[in-house]
């Protein structure tokens, strides 16, 4: 009996299937809200506002790869918000609206996310301290050489070539940063579904200590995941500047709480070893479809954050019962 | 080893080190050793050391409180919205009104941890967005104020010579300390920490005190968020913001362990003093603001290397091949 | 059937009648009686799934019966949970200890009923009281320690203490002597037979039947959910209790020796101790089981851990098959053909929130892979063939580890290892926590693996497994080898002796 006087005395099967359920339940929930949606305002199922909403889903999405993988391991990541905004400032400063710069600018701008993902990641791994603690402080860390930098006045611009990403269509029909986004999802869900890596993640989550009796190379791997962490939010901030065009100051802050609540919403444990991308998926949109719906209610900025507040304890508590 | 070994190798390190950074920021800049300076330390302090005791009493049951930020910003706006300015009502008002509401909102922190057993950092990262937004619906930008009395008091000085922060300092760790030593709550901290099993099972209610370990914790974040309203003589609804990270910094170099059943809170005035400490040297130094960003987080490197438990194994680890690789002797393997 | 000819003339505390217990799927407890007498040792043994563990359970309050009574001191008791079979006179020592490791000895020891003084805890009373109680079972303990450095056989001590002060009436032990050495083992039995002169009933369950042979007065054996026989333990001898339990024989647990070892060494090795400053060498003949003995905590573990590259006091350097390797790491052991069964499955080789297959294809990943993907067919396949040939009783290959009983989770960690076609085999403890079915069906396996030309060490502390799986056996003791019994050799007697003799066997050869 544990100690709610319960008895423990059922074979469970692999949670995959109730993974399933779960990832029917958020998409059903999306459908949901779509339909409120069009209820409150005409036009909000029109295809330009899908994308909209989707496009603003992808930002939250990308930045969520690297949550996903990182809480997969049994750790988190708090450091993505000042990573996003060093994505975003960092970029424009150095494409300045140049599309010749943008390729260069952008690879840099990533190797960075993942060398600061790693200095996290090489904490944990190697002294052992725990992850809250050391993403903070780096996010800290972060924020500091991104004012500094930038002198607290961000300057530069996005180049045409990364507009067109951030905000164009493909044929003029379907966003660029969606397929970006899909194409992402595909590799990531891919990665960790089929890979070596990916399933060496899921033992080092399940039980640390057995993947290291089994052979995995634990430390690498978790330092590994930071990395990749701090280059998708990194990446995130890009492509925002793509969006916004020109860079802003703690554009990313929001991102620490949205992508956490993303991936647990998505069905992936806290404590590792249990979950994935797809829920992820589901979840991002989830949250930004609710956002969408508050701003047509015209709800201030104190009712969004209840409600954001409010969705995830609700959602969580459905989950938990399980 | 025995327990007042425990409690010695937890303090010892940490006042040292204070001491060290204490002199070194006399040696940089004597300005630093004035009365003045030291006072001005002490209130800077006294709100961190609340947050910080705040953050240890949950850490110790191995949780954790994501939402103390929003709890300082919701009572610091509550403390600073109350009717009857500079009247004896208003004064009464303030001593009651925010540390309720603040043990209220804990309360309700413990009741999704506990009772529903919902994992703390989700919890109480979604109930920092929920009491963000009635701060932000209370006061959507700093304003209000506090009766003049309160303002003086808070920064003032008791017979014209003791600090009130100080003396909230002292008391405050001075009963904190009691409670974690001498009660059943406190000791049923540790227990619950340690092994919750093993603590229901030595009859400890378990249920109840996590769900009064948070209000506690919304209490203590209550005071922080009355000090600072007297103090700044007005409120902020983010004010409490960089409260979450530098409370736990805080919990962790005084020796409270993140996965709970170690630890206490005498170490928190060292390791809030080691935080302010290097904002002050950073500032007599004349270090802009952005480089203090990087300066804390280098500090705060250290100090949590320095405590990990891994670090010195690794210490060890590394003396251990150094050493005895000296000790080999090239004999034959196979031969037996 | 209750073949109870139990006749002594003390008082009877605890009646357990017609007892029935059912879980979906199992009848696990059906129609027991049990009797337990002041001041007498009741043995109580059978296979892990026998009923015993539910039985006591059921008696601590953990599980609640189906049907049946629980009667103590002539009063029907009813239990929701353990505080509620505490305060009826029933304390528990368990085989994993309740203690919490940074908390002193005396805090442990008064966990929960703390003396107060207005309001506050009297901590000098406290203390007061917990030497008191130690002092009782002759313990030489400081309160004021603290409990996670503390040797395992005096954390136990502490379990002991912290039992006794509810002043219970029936103490049950349930595998208290799986971690402790023979002296410790003694010590402990000092302190049950001081209790049974306090007029305690006490409860002794254990795999070790020579052990309950020893302590006990009484014998009950459980098979299949029931009381097979319950008879003073003048009656049993160690094949009788065995032929009890399982319906075999001593002689039948184990597969036949080798009985003509190869002269090619597969597996050599050398180590020097950082903590003992002695060397060990020995090596390893093809179609042999070798075994380390001797007591508890001389160098065994850190040895042959050394040789999966775990732990750093050790300085080890290895030949298998004529190929030298100094083995830095686990990852690089695995490459190099070595395969670790680790002693505690639960925290070292289990994933237990994961699925069988994941678990078994754990340390073979890497060998099924194109491009960086898992071979997702092939990963199945041999799951699925090795699942069979180990006979592992699932009902799904999704199905998650934890739902799995003790002994069908230690085939799973040798599932995963076996498919890494080792070189080399150690194995730590490779029967702890597993009935004497499967028991069985691991002695065979080992026994196949060595003839298949696999090096097999094995670490045990049951000396019976020891004696009947290997063909030779090393002792330790402070570090050194003290014996290189083999054949005949391997007696228990021979054992003992050199488990505390001084004599380095390696030094002697060399003069």
């Amino acid at each position: 009996m544990n100690k709610n006087g319960k008895s423990i005395n059922q074979i469970k099967l692999s949670d995959m299937a109730s993974q399933n359920k779960l990832i029917f339940l958020l998409f059903f929930l999306i459908l949901i809200l779509f339909i409120i949606g069009e209820t409150l305002s005409k036009g909000f199922l029109a295809r330009d506002h899908i994308y909209a909403i989707l496009r603003t889903a992808s930002f939250l999405g990308i930045v969520s790869i690297g949550q996903t993988i990182v809480i997969l391991t049994g750790g988190i990541d708090l450091s993505v918000g000042p990573l996003i905004t060093m994505g975003n400032v960092f970029s424009c400063m150095l494409i300045n609206g140049l599309d010749s710069n943008t390729a260069w600018a952008v690879l840099a701008v990533i190797l960075l996310g993942m060398i600061f993902g790693s200095f996290s990641g090489l904490f944990v791994s190697y002294l052992g301290i725990s992850p809250l603690v050391i993403t903070l402080v780096t996010g800290s860390l972060v924020t500091g050489v991104t004012l500094i930098f930038s002198h607290g006045a961000p300057k530069g611009l996005a180049s045409p070539l990364l507009r067109f990403i951030g905000v164009g269509r493909l044929f003029n029909i379907f966003p660029v940063i969606i397929i970006i986004w899909i194409i992402l999802s595909f590799l990531t869900i891919l990665f960790l579904n089929f890979s070596v890596l990916g399933r060496k993640i899921y033992y080092i989550g399940a039980n640390e200590k057995a993947a290291f009796m089994s052979g995995v190379k634990t430390k690498f791997i978790k330092t590994f995941v930071y990395a990749i962490s701090g280059g998708a939010a990194a990446l995130t901030g890009t492509l925002m500047a793509g969006y916004t065009q020109t860079a802003f100051l703690g554009i990313g802050n929001e991102y620490i709480m949205w992508s956490i609540a993303t991936v647990v919403i998505g069905g992936t444990s806290i404590t590792g070893g249990k979950g994935g991308y797809i829920g992820t998926i589901a979840g991002a949109i989830l949250f930004i479809l609710l956002e969408s719906i508050l701003t047509i209610v015209n709800i201030p900025e104190a009712g969004r954050q209840i409600a954001n507040g409010a969705i995830i304890l609700i959602l969580i508590n459905i989950y938990y019962k399980q | 080893m025995k327990e007042s070994q425990q409690k010695i190798r937890l303090y010892f390190p940490i006042y040292i080190v204070v001491i060290i950074i204490y002199v070194i920021a006399g040696i940089i800049e004597p300005r630093f050793f004035t009365w003045n300076n030291n006072v001005n330390l002490f209130t800077r302090i006294t709100p961190l050391i609340l947050a910080g005791m705040a953050q240890t009493f949950v850490i110790l049951t191995g949780g954790i409180d994501l939402s103390i930020g929003s709890i300082i910003g919701l009572t610091n706006v509550i403390a600073a919205s109350l009717p009857y300015i500079n009247t004896p009502l208003n004064i009464i008002l303030w001593f009651l009104i925010p540390p309720i509401v603040g043990f209220g909102v804990g309360v309700i922190n413990g009741y999704f941890i506990s009772k529903k057993e919902l994992p703390p950092l989700i919890v109480t990262l979604a109930t920092s967005a929920i009491w963000l937004g009635v701060t932000l619906y209370i006061m959507p930008i700093p304003g209000g104020t506090v009766s003049l009395s309160v303002a003086l008091t808070i920064t003032g000085r008791l017979f014209n010579v003791i600090p009130v922060p100080l003396l909230i300092i002292i008391s405050s760790v001075l009963i904190g300390h009691s409670v974690l030593g001498k009660t059943e709550f406190g000791r049923s901290l540790y227990a619950i920490g340690g092994n919750e099993l093993i603590a229901y099972e030595s009859g400890i209610p378990c249920e109840k005190y996590k769900i009064l370990v948070y209000g506690v914790s919304g209490l203590l974040g209550s005071f922080a968020g009355m000090f600072l309203s007297g103090w700044m003589f007005s409120a902020d609804p983010i004010i409490g913001e960089p409260y979450v990270l530098n409370s736990i910094a805080v919990a962790v170099i005084a020796g409270t362990a993140l996965s709970g059943g170690k630890g206490g809170v005498v170490g928190i005035i060292g390791g809030a003093y080691i935080f302010y400490l290097l904002n002050n040297i950073l500032n007599l130094l004349g270090i802009t603001a952005f480089y203090q960003y990087i300066a804390k987080g280098l500090v705060l490197i250290i100090a949590l290397v320095i405590s990990s438990p891994d670090a010195s194994k690794i210490l060890q680890n590394f003396k251990n091949k150094v050493l005895y690789s000296k000790n080999k002797e090239l004999g034959e393997i196979g031969r037996d | 059937m209750n073949l109870n000819t139990n006749t002594s003339t003390k008082e009877i505390v605890l009646k357990m009648e017609g007892i029935k217990k059912s879980f979906p799927g199992t009848l696990a407890v059906d129609d027991v009686n049990f009797i337990c007498k002041k001041g007498e040792v009741h043995g109580l043994v059978g296979e892990n799934g026998a009923g015993k563990s539910t039985l006591m359970k059921i008696l601590g309050g953990i599980h609640i019966q189906d049907k049946g009574n629980i009667i103590i001191n002539s009063e029907e008791k009813r239990f929701n949970n353990y505080a509620d079979a505490r305060e009826s006179g029933v304390g528990i020592v368990y085989q994993e200890l309740s203690l919490l490791p940074d908390l002193s000895v005396a805090e442990n020891i008064f966990m929960g009923i703390w003396a107060k003084k207005k309001r506050f805890i009297d901590w000098d009373e406290i203390k007061r009281k917990s030497k008191n109680i130690l002092d009782k079972i002759n313990i030489k303990l400081d309160p004021e320690e603290i409990v996670g450095p503390l040797p395992v056989a005096l954390k136990q001590m502490v379990e002991i203490a912290k039992v006794l002060t509810q002043n219970p009436e029936i103490i049950i032990f349930d595998e208290p002597t799986s971690a402790l050495s023979r002296e410790e083992v003694d010590r402990l039995f000092k302190i049950i037979k001081k209790l049974k002169e306090n007029n305690k009933a006490i409860i002794f369950i254990s795999h070790r039947l020579k052990e309950v042979l020893e302590i006990s007065d009484v014998i009950t054996v459980m098979k299949d959910g029931k009381v097979v026989i319950t008879r003073e333990k003048e009656y049993f001898d160690e094949d009788k209790l065995i032929l009890s339990m399982v319906g075999r024989e001593f002689s039948q647990i184990f597969p036949d020796k080798a009985t003509k070892i190869k002269e090619d060494k597969i597996f050599s090795l050398r180590s020097f101790s950082e903590k003992y400053k002695t060397e060990v060498k020995f090596s390893v003949h093809k179609g042999e089981v070798l075994g380390i003995g001797g007591l508890q905590g001389q160098g065994q573990f850190e040895l042959l851990q050394s040789i999966f590259g775990l732990g750093s006091k050790m300085d080890t350097k290895i030949i298998i098959s004529g190929r030298h390797f100094i083995p830095k790491n686990p990852t690089k052991a695995i490459k190099e053909g070595i395969s670790l069964i680790p002693e505690d499955r639960n925290t070292e080789g289990i994933f237990l929130i994961l699925s069988i297959l994941h678990n078994i294809a754990a340390a073979t990943v890497d060998k099924r892979k194109n491009i960086g993907l898992i071979e997702m067919k092939k990963e199945k396949q041999e799951v699925r063939d090795i699942v069979r040939n180990l006979s592992i009783k699932i009902v799904s290959h999704n199905q998650i580890a934890s739902s799995l009983s003790g002994g069908n989770l230690q085939k799973l960690v040798l599932a995963k290892w076996l498919l890494a076609k080792p070189k080399v085999m150690v194995m730590l403890e490779p029967t702890k926590g597993v009935d004497v079915g499967t028991k069985q069906q691991i002695y065979k396996l080992i026994r196949e693996l060595a003839d298949q030309g696999v090096a097999i060490i094995i670490y045990t502390s049951e000396m019976i497994e020891l004696i009947g799986i290997c063909d030779r056996v090393l002792v330790m003791n402070q570090g050194f080898l003290t014996a290189n019994l083999s054949g005949n050799e391997i007696t228990e007697e021979k054992i003992m002796k050199a488990s505390v003799s001084n004599i380095n066997i390696l030094e002697e050869a060399k003069e």
